[in-house]
């Protein structure tokens, strides 16, 4: 009898777990943040994820914030100590390369660890 | 009639605060960037101002009173970033900072004397999000004015780690090592807040002088 209502109990347990992360999970996949430091996400352009080492303080996010929100064709900018990365949304049509993203982050001051493109993602 | 001591009084108490020790945090920001910062301790008050041309220089003024011994620097200072490593989640950097000026005196047996003045120093920090290490070190030329070797060393650590955007709280412990100074080695325990483009450092000495720190960017 106490080994049913153990089994029972983890089932529940875990099936509460499973409740309680999907939330989280769902998110990480949507690859979004809760809300964005400057600009905003252009729900139909091309999201960019790109990995930054060096990025350990405030000032170095607020100078990649300022380096990538002065082109006109970044929606929005997202910037996470947490994840050692930065989320640039794109305006409509628009596209960095690769070669391009990895100058402004050197030119800011930091290096690229790696970049990852989702397009329109709403 | 007390309202004009009074406000010579916060006039004066700003110009004692308004001062810089530029390695303290970093004297280099983005390309375009403007840094304003401020350092006073038991010895001197310093400020700097700097534009950031590229990502490894900025140029700047710099403004220093020595209260012991009542002389000023007014200099133009260059930082120039001479390495820094980035790696995922720590950075360090290595800076050459130079500046060259004149020097006021009018403390005996000198008569509202201005000297030519030249310092040179190197600072060099590593950090990563829980901690922080940094030194630096200057020698200042004045002429028959002043002339002397300094050096500093940091370590500090982080309470806790909070994301950008996040107010963030580093206790930091610095020794001090001051020749020409009358306590020529001190302890400096000192809480720095942190967030967004603003660094604020509090702390007292060993030898009891308040020291207080301020960095803005924009």
């Amino acid at each position: 009898m106490t080994k049913f209502y153990h089994s029972r109990l983890s089932i529940l347990t875990l099936a509460l777990l499973v409740c309680l992360c999907s939330p989280a999970l769902a998110n990480h996949t949507a690859n979004l943040p809760e809300k964005i430091q400057a600009g905003h996400i252009n729900q139909t352009g091309t999201l960019i994820e790109i990995g930054v080492n060096g990025l350990v303080c405030d000032f170095c996010a607020r100078t990649l914030e300022k380096i990538f929100m002065k082109r006109s064709d970044i929606a929005g900018i997202d910037v996470s100590l947490d994840e050692s990365r930065i989320l640039i949304s794109l305006q409509d049509g628009k596209d960095i390369e690769d070669s391009a993203l990895r100058k402004l982050v050197t030119d800011a001051g930091y290096n690229v660890s790696s970049i990852k493109r989702t397009a329109g993602h709403s | 009639m007390t309202t004009k001591p009074m406000t010579i009084g916060i006039i004066s108490l700003c110009i004692v605060l308004a001062a810089a020790q530029p390695a303290q945090a970093r004297p280099i920001s983005y390309p375009g960037g403007w840094t304003f910062m401020t350092m006073n301790d038991g010895e001197q008050n310093m400020l700097h101002l700097n534009y950031t041309f590229t990502p490894s220089f900025s140029l700047g003024y710099n403004a220093e009173y020595w209260r012991d011994e009542k002389f000023q620097v007014h200099s133009l200072q260059a930082n120039n970033l001479l390495k820094r490593w980035n790696n995922p989640g720590s950075q360090a950097n290595v800076y050459l900072q130079s500046g060259l000026g004149a020097a006021y005196s009018d403390k005996v047996p000198h008569d509202s004397d201005w000297r030519p003045a030249a310092y040179v120093g190197i600072a060099a920090d590593w950090e990563n999000r829980r901690f922080y290490t940094a030194y630096e070190n200057r020698y200042l030329w004045a002429d028959d004015i002043h002339d002397s070797f300094m050096q500093k060393a940091r370590i500090g650590v982080a309470p806790y780690i909070g994301d950008y955007g996040d107010l963030h709280t580093w206790i930091i412990l610095q020794v001090s090592h001051t020749p020409e100074a009358e306590e020529e080695i001190t302890f400096t325990p000192t809480l720095r807040l942190f967030k967004g483009d603003h660094l604020a450092e509090a702390g007292i000495s060993s030898s009891g002088d308040v020291t207080f720190n301020w960095t803005i960017r924009f």
